[in-house]
């Protein structure tokens, strides 16, 4: 690996001064999970240079843990490490679509140093973007190589183009159908974006998975209060039991009251180079009986408008089959 | 406990990364990013100026080294430089650096500007095998092997029933928890090689070769080995790298791949693609079988061997009519090497969901169908069999256990066969499969030990192999303590130095016990015979009155019995030690009896139709491998053995693109290996028992055949479980879905 100088910010703002200072040399550190792999594997293009400087967050006061807020919701510190998802009472008991989605991601060994914050901001998984021989449209090229190559696992089928990566986060489709908040702080001061307003397309911005300005830095999340009895499932579809990248996960919030779903939050990862609210597939079961026929019409309607590529047309099926069967037991 | 367990699992075992020599330099070698083309230049200016850089070898500065892989026994086999200009694969060796540290040397790597004249390249076999595809040999691309016996058209003329299909396997890597490492150091004339390897003798003579030195000057130290699986058989080309880096800077070289050079450039089981077609007769017995298949060969037509091979479909069952293609195809990729069951596992996959087809298609329970058809002789062949049975037909085997492990394996496993997608109407639905092995079971070579009781009583056995994590330490050590009457503790086995008797080249073929062990037997015994006869002096008793118990010799019985420590008659006190030569017993003659060992795998899986994912639940897995000497030794074979074959049947698979002629899925994210997530509750090993007369110690190898018999039985689980063949490995959820999405598909209108 290349050498790097690493800057221990001891606080989001003295960060964001050092982001500010030292502009596009310097790339903020949550676990190292993805940023070093990048570097060890010398992923680099025009449009991504390796950075010069870390900035490790370690060591940041008030960045990590969970906490309950006033409104009676939970705020969640950008460097909480995804083990402490699985351990804590409040967001096991009102929460627990998060810490379904946590316990799905990578190893124990992962789960205990990754971060919330480093969990979203990761990098896509396209073997093509991870490849050091290639210098895809991500990284400033001129050519999407997936879709004249292969495809099959870690590609769209909704939304792609013109790069066609999906969003690896198993953590985001949870915190999108629990409607979290982003909190993101900048040298203006602190901003709050809904998290699906976070994360951008491709076709938005080809260099970037999310809204981050080269000199913010996301503190936190902010999630609503939960609604009592609410059900949540987060299922995650991957070749092996090990817990590898997701080819498709689904989260899946609602309540049911007097028979019908209400509030329902269907949301989709690993199949969209965002991770996606499913609209089409909310407002189909909104206020409805939750019966074979209208889950199986929701899930056809989050597939509604799929795109495969060559070789991932496998992956529409198994994603209306994952939605169907999240709902089924949700509503059971 | 087996040996050198407790250092392993508490962190203290030496491997070959961590000997640290004083003053030893770092090593990097340079790979081509290009499968095809020749290297013009390498600019070495920035990177000579990188702080610590102390050696950079070009295909200029690089001195004729041919022979960058060797055979197990250290014949020559590639006859590229181990660093050239000509480049026929992506991950070929071009340059190498050697620094004070691995980041300089790494940062001196990066600095290298290399300059290429790219050519056309063939990647896959079908690029290979176009009309105007590049030549890859002045001989074509294509090498064809012909085998067969009787006539294939009598034999479909006289069938009722032609099956015909298509099978497929990819690319599988070997991936040892230790990527290849040594460290070369000259002490004078001597090159000392510390090195991860199946055999220090295969690298000795590999690397003398290379390196026109006589055999005597060079030493191979081998610690304790993190798996090879095949791939460190003999010379590879950082042994050459690493000496060559270590005489120019006059220091001790360390050269350790990493994990992505593993991928890209430590060789792998061939990608193969079969078309198999069967006839049959009216009581489901086997009439003919005809086999084409292709193997992905690699750049060289001297590599190409391990491409593809066809062996049980000639053997497993009797069948009169029988003619294979074997079709090794050049490309710009990786040579094959071997790996655990090489070709043979390949073939036994696809083989064995042919023969389940089959069944299915007749109404035959397919265990049924297998023992109706099993062959109980060799058959031979009159066409393309190996010199040794050449024109041999219808030979005993050796010994024959298959019939033994399908009744093992069928009522430990307790199979009733169901029918085909007859379990469960939920999403997961669960199947079951057999599947069959036959493999070679002994590989003869002549071999040298030696055992020696020392003067404390204890023996120690000296073998010139190396311990790559099978255990051979153990079980030489039981085989001569049982012998000389001593407990196991009291037997050291010196092994991993090349300086010790020659006992096998390289440890492969499943055959370190059957090969080493009845010379370690021999040694222990003369030491036994002469250890008797000085106690019969001693004692006034004749030898045939004497027993050694415990490491004492005894006469007569009960409280009257007289009792000779050994360690009395062993050196010291101006006796000699006693040593024991061994040597191989004469091999049996193949002719008599053809060596093959025999499996049988029962597996149940469950499918998720919804998501496509298959999961093995149980296997069992009943082998015939004569004596085992060892049988927790032996359980972890097949318990590994499975798990392998299982990756390569559910996950593994290289992925290529034709354009970068580069692999994609080059990390351990991307290459789907069983993880412990994945295995089974329960695979059950089961020791089937035959005599074996080959070898005196009624031993045959156990390493390979678990995982040659774990695909065919995941397959035909996975298709009776759901009623749909997958046929091209591995089964993914893609190609799951896919089958079952093509079933369910409504039928085109008329």
């Amino acid at each position: 690996m290349k050498a790097f100088e690493l800057v221990d910010a001891r606080s989001a703002e003295e960060a964001v001064a050092l982001l500010a200072r030292l502009g596009p040399r310097a790339q903020l550190l949550a676990s190292g999970a993805d940023v070093l792999y990048l570097r060890k594997d010398g992923i680099a293009g025009p449009a991504m240079s390796p950075p010069e400087v870390l900035i490790d967050l370690g060591a940041a006061r008030g960045l990590a843990g969970i906490r309950q807020a006033p409104d009676g919701g939970l705020v969640i510190g950008a460097m909480t490490r995804l083990c402490e998802l699985l351990e804590h009472p409040v967001v096991a008991e009102r929460y627990g679509l998060l810490a379904q989605a946590a316990a799905e991601v990578a190893s124990p060994q992962l789960r205990n140093t990754s971060t919330v914050g480093g969990n979203l901001c990761q990098r896509p998984r396209c073997w093509y973007f991870r490849h050091p021989d290639v210098v895809c449209l991500k990284k400033g090229g001129s050519t999407c190589w997936a879709v004249e190559g292969d495809n099959r696992y870690y590609h769209a089928i909704l939304e792609g183009g013109p790069c066609h990566i999906v969003h690896p986060s198993d953590l985001a489709p949870a915190l999108l159908a629990l409607e979290a908040t982003a909190r993101i702080l900048g040298p203006g001061g602190e901003r709050r974006v809904a998290l699906e307003a976070f994360f951008v397309s491709t076709r938005d911005d080809l260099y970037r998975e999310n809204v981050l300005a080269a000199d913010e830095v996301i503190v936190g999340l902010e999630l609503p209060p939960a609604p009592a009895g609410r059900r949540q499932v987060f299922l995650k579809a991957s070749v092996r039991q090990t817990g590898e990248f997701a080819l498709a996960s689904v989260a899946v919030a609602t309540a049911i009251a007097g028979g019908r779903l209400r509030g329902c939050r269907v949301a989709l990862g690993g199949v969209a180079p965002r991770p996606l609210r499913a609209l089409a597939a909310e407002a189909a079961l909104e206020g409805r009986e939750p019966t074979p026929a209208t889950l199986a019409a929701a899930a056809a309607a989050a597939v509604a408008g799929a795109r495969p590529m060559s070789m991932n047309a496998y992956k529409v099926e198994l994603l209306r089959n994952l939605v169907r069967r999240a709902l089924g037991l949700a509503a059971g | 406990v087996r040996r050198g367990a407790v250092e392993k699992v508490t962190g203290r075992a030496t491997y070959t990364f961590d000997v640290e020599l004083a003053g030893m330099l770092h090593g990097v070698v340079v790979r081509s990013r290009v499968p095809r083309g020749r290297v013009l230049g390498i600019d070495t200016r920035a990177a000579a100026a990188v702080p610590g850089v102390r050696v950079i070898l070009t295909p200029e500065s690089f001195p004729a080294v041919p022979g960058r892989l060797s055979t197990a026994s250290g014949e020559e086999l590639d006859g590229r430089t181990a660093i050239a200009a000509d480049v026929g694969f992506y991950g070929a060796e071009i340059a190498a650096v050697a620094a004070e540290t691995e980041a300089a040397a790494e940062e001196a790597a990066r600095a290298l500007v290399v300059r290429y004249e790219i050519h056309p390249a063939a990647i896959e076999p079908e690029e290979a095998l176009a009309a105007h595809a590049p030549q890859l040999a002045p001989e074509g691309n294509a090498g064809r092997e012909i085998l067969a016996r009787g006539d294939v058209a009598a034999g479909e003329a006289a069938a009722v029933r032609i099956l015909e299909r298509e099978y497929s396997t990819e690319a599988q890597h070997h991936n040892p928890l230790e990527p290849h490492c040594c460290v070369a150091s000259w002490e004078g004339d001597e090159l000392v090689l510390w090195d991860s390897n199946q055999g220090v003798e295969g690298v000795r003579h590999g690397l003398a070769r290379a390196l026109r030195l006589p055999a005597a000057s060079v030493r191979v130290l081998t610690g304790p080995v993190g798996g090879g699986f095949g791939c460190k058989n003999g010379l590879k080309p950082l042994h050459g790298i690493a000496a060559v880096l270590a005489r120019r800077s006059g220091r001790p070289v360390r050269l350790a791949m990493s994990r992505r050079d593993e991928f890209v450039a430590s060789h792998q089981r061939a990608k193969t693609r079969w078309r198999l077609r069967a006839g049959v007769s009216a009581d489901a017995r086997l009439l003919s079988l005809d086999v084409r298949v292709v193997g992905q060969a690699g750049p060289s037509p001297r590599t190409a061997l391990a491409a593809a091979g066809c062996d049980a479909g000639a053997a497993l069952y009797r069948c009169p009519h029988f003619r294979a293609e074997v079709v090794r195809v050049l490309t710009n990729t990786q040579a094959p090497i071997s790996f655990r069951g090489p070709a043979s596992a390949e073939e036994h996959f696809c083989l064995e969901q042919l023969v389940d087809e089959i069944a299915a298609e007749l109404g035959v329970d397919p265990l049924e169908f297998r023992r109706r058809n099993a062959a109980d002789v060799h058959q031979g062949l009159e066409l393309g069999a190996g010199d040794e049975l050449a024109g041999a037909r219808d030979v005993p085997y050796s010994s024959g256990g298959l019939e033994a492990c399908y009744t093992a394996g069928a009522r430990a496993f307790g199979w009733r066969h169901r029918p085909p997608g007859s379990v469960g109407d939920g999403p997961r639905r669960r199947g079951i499969g057999v599947g069959s092995v036959l493999y070679h079971g002994q590989l003869a070579e002549p071999s040298s030990v030696r055992v020696e009781l020392e003067r404390d009583g204890t023996a120690r056995v000296d073998v010139g192999l190396s311990e790559f994590g099978c255990g051979s330490d153990t079980v030489l050590a039981q085989i001569a303590a049982e012998e000389l009457g001593l407990p196991a503790e009291r037997v050291r086995v010196h092994l991993g130095d090349s300086r010790l008797p020659p006992a096998i080249d390289s440890s492969y073929g499943s055959r370190t016990v059957s090969v080493v062990g009845p010379p370690v037997r021999r040694a222990a015994r003369d030491v036994r015979r002469q250890l008797l006869e000085l106690g019969a002096a001693e004692l006034g008793v004749e030898v045939e009155r004497l027993r050694l118990v415990d490491g004492e010799i005894v006469a007569g019985e009960g409280a009257a019995a007289r009792r000779l420590p050994v360690e009395r008659l062993a050196g010291g006190r101006g006796r000699e030690t006693i040593v024991g030569p061994g040597r191989s017993e004469p091999p049996a003659d193949p002719r008599r009896g053809v060596p093959r060992t025999f499996g049988a795998h029962f597996v149940e899986v469950e499918v998720d139709v919804e998501t496509g994912q298959v999961r093995v639940l149980r296997a069992v897995c009943a082998h015939d491998a004569g004596r085992w000497i060892n049988p927790l030794l032996g359980a972890s074979q097949v318990h590994g053995g499975f798990l392998q074959g299982m990756g390569m049947a559910l996950y593994e698979e290289r992925v290529m693109d034709t354009r970068l002629g580069a692999m994609l899925n080059d990390s351990m994210l991307s290459y789907f290996v069983p993880t412990i997530l994945d295995t089974p509750e329960e695979i059950l090993p089961l020791a089937v028992p035959v005599v074996e007369s080959a070898n005196s110690l009624g031993v045959k190898g156990l390493g390979e055949p678990p995982l040659v018999g774990a695909g065919g039985a995941i397959a035909n689980a996975v298709f009776n479980a759901i009623g749909v063949r997958v046929r091209s490995y591995p089964i993914t959820p893609d190609k799951v879905l896919a089958a079952l999405g093509a079933r369910n598909a409504p039928a085109a209108p008329a």
